[in-house]
Formats: structure tokens, sequence, C-alpha cells
């Protein structure tokens, strides 16, 4: 017995559709502080967004987190922020930003969560927007949405 | 060119694990390129690897193994003409699966002059999260760890003993013929046996008939 082509489409199909029960949302962001932000605050700011991020999407039916990233950059350095569980006490950094303040620096978050669709994900990403930003002496600007729906599946 | 596939589910260390190990190659004298095909459309880890001083790639839209396998060979051809690595590693996204990747790898062969090779596929498994993954995405972690060489039962450092224990022994009942050993970023265990493993080790070519064998031997209960 051999598995025809058509099996191996269908198992294909099936492993594409297991990544489309994770709901994903990118963002960026451009931020700006007409005083500049200590590293403190943004590594606050950041630790605050990307936790907000995963406690607001499994209060709406996540029941895993797959990771949360995120990447500040400037011209300056960066730091890359990581939470992979809902118990995270903290966002794990990797820092390598040599200064000590910013006015300006764009920052990147992507979210993957399993058990909440694509646009779940979005719409409760954008909603904390304005709510955390508002604990913060700093504008934002949104400079991309990198939204999908079911790609992996469309293309089949 | 040697192409060396490290897999694994989000949030299994893959990132972290590949820096360690991009890191140790290149003092040991490799030229390293790093190929970064993350689920959806934007890769935090490539914006990551290329602050980092290395030669990144990201390759968005899909995955690597079939609806953008042109775009994986292309991606090759031009880091072999631009960059010529000796080691390129690839982070795939959770459903490649490593055969098409290896079929992917070989598609460049004919775009340029230069012979793939691959090296064992390396599998991370998140020990300090297994019962959560078995729960919640087991098909997904159980592809991943069917089609690979060699498991990692990965962060050791943080799980306990117990976890460690039960992670082993999941992959030994999905693949018993794959290798099993230790991984923690943190304290530095079991990168020498990935640094030999991409380097001194090689896994067959493509083989459509051996692909078929492995699909209908390993998908066979889902008939």
């Amino acid at each position: 017995m051999t598995m025809s082509g058509d099996d191996h489409d269908d198992l294909h199909l099936d492993l594409h559709r297991a990544v489309d029960e994770l709901g994903k949302y990118a963002i960026v962001i451009k931020v700006r502080s007409e005083s500049g932000v200590s590293k403190e605050e943004i590594l606050r700011f950041v630790d605050h967004i990307m936790k907000r991020s995963v406690q607001i999407c499994m209060e709406n039916g996540a029941d895993i987190v797959g990771h949360v990233k995120s990447f500040v950059w400037s011209s300056e350095g960066n730091i890359m922020g990581s939470i992979v569980d809902a118990a995270q006490e903290k966002a794990a950094f990797k820092d390598s930003l040599p200064v000590e303040s910013l006015r300006e620096f764009e920052f990147t978050m992507h979210v993957i969560v399993h058990g909440i669709w694509d646009d779940v994900v979005r719409d409760l990403t954008r909603s904390i927007l304005d709510e955390v930003f508002a604990d913060y002496d700093m504008d934002f600007e949104i400079v991309d949405d990198h939204y999908e729906v079911e790609k992996g599946i469309d293309h089949h | 060119m040697k192409v060396s596939q490290i897999a694994g589910f989000l949030g299994s260390g893959k990132t972290t694990a590949l820096m360690k190990i991009a890191e140790g190659l290149v003092n040991k004298g490799c030229r390293i390129a790093i190929v970064v095909n993350d689920v959806g459309e934007i890769s935090i880890d490539s914006k990551f690897v290329e602050a980092n001083g290395l030669e990144a790639r990201e390759i968005a839209g899909g995955c690597i193994c079939c609806q953008i396998a042109g775009s994986f060979a292309e991606t090759l051809v031009k880091l072999h003409e631009v960059f010529d690595p000796q080691i390129v590693i690839v982070e795939p996204s959770g459903v490649a699966i490593p055969w098409g990747l290896k079929r992917a790898a070989e598609y460049s062969e004919a775009k340029a002059e230069m012979i793939i090779e691959h090296a064992p596929v390396i599998t991370l498994v998140d020990a300090t999260r297994i019962d959560m993954l078995l729960k919640a995405v087991r098909r997904l972690v159980e592809t991943q760890i069917r089609e690979s060489d060699v498991c990692f039962v990965n962060k050791v450092d943080a799980a306990s003993p117990e976890a460690v224990a039960k992670t082993e022994e999941f992959i030994a009942s999905i693949n018993p013929r794959a290798e099993i050993a230790h991984l923690s970023s943190v304290t530095g265990e079991g990168l020498d046996l990935v640094y030999d493993t991409i380097v001194d080790r090689i896994s067959p070519r493509y083989d459509d008939a051996v692909e078929e064998e492995l699909l209908r031997k390993q998908y066979a209960k889902r008939e």
C-alpha cells in the first residue's frame, strides 16, 4: 500500500489547519516622547503591553500561549521581549540597547495564541493600546498591521 | 552547502538555542546563515538575528516546505551567491514537513552550482510545558517529533525531573528511532552535541519513495 498524492495533500492540509487554530496578529507601532523616555520606563512599558495582551487573550478564549514576542528598535540598539507562558510573571528580555533614554523607537509585537481566531487576537490586541499607553508619557502611531486570515488554508 | 533544520513548537526555546548554536559554530570558524520561516506574516526572530550581526533571511507568507518552496530555494541560491555559507540553519514554521523541506532545499541545485547536504533534523521539545502542549497542540508536537532524527528535551535546567522523564517517554513513544538528548541554553548542556550533529553528521537526501514509505508508516493511524 502506498500513500497517494491526495493523501499527502490531505495530511498537509490537516497540518495547516492545526496551525490555523493558532490565532496570530502582529503590529508595528512608532512610539515618540518629546521629553524622552528612560530605558527603565521602556522595559516597564514592553512588559506591561505584552503581559496585558496575553491576559486579555486568555480571558477571551485562548487556552495556551504560542508566543508573544516583541522588538524595540532604534538606531541606538534594540530590545527583544518574549513571553511563552501565561503564568510567566515577567517578560524575558534580551537587552541590546546601550543608551539610557530614547525619544523615538519602533515597537513590533507578534502575538500567537491557541484557541481563538486571528481576527479576535487582532481586536483584543488593538483594544488594549489606548489603555496601556495612558500609563506612559508617550505618543503612538500604528504604522503597520500584519493581519491575515487562514493563510495556510487559503493557499490550498 | 549544508542545510540544518531546527524545529519545535512556538515557545520551545528555538530562538534562544539557535543564537547559542550559531554563536558556537561561528566561534568554531563556520560561516553561518539563518533562515527563519515563522507562523504568520512577520518574524521577530529574524530582526533579532540580524540585530546580533548574523546573516539572516526571513521567508514570510506560508510554509517553506510547500507554499513557498520556490522562495526558499531562491533564498538559498542568493545566500550562496552573496555570502556562501557553509551551513544554513533553518528555523521552519511549526508545520513544515522535514522531508518536504529537504526537497525544497534541493530545488536550489538547479538554479546554482552547488550541492545541498542535510544535517540530521533536530526538534526541540519544551519539557517545562509538556502537559500543556500535549493537551492543546498534541498533533503539531507529534508531527515534529515523528519527522526528527535527534530530539532534544529542552529547558532541562528549569523542568522537574518528572517532566523531563515524561517528555523523554513521549518522544520515544512517537518516534522510537529518534535519538533523545538534553539541552539547556542556560547551562550549555547539550550544545556540544548539537554542534557535532550539525557539523559532522549527514541526513539522507530527499527521496520520493522514502518519503512515501515514511508517511505511510507514520500516518497510517489516520486512515
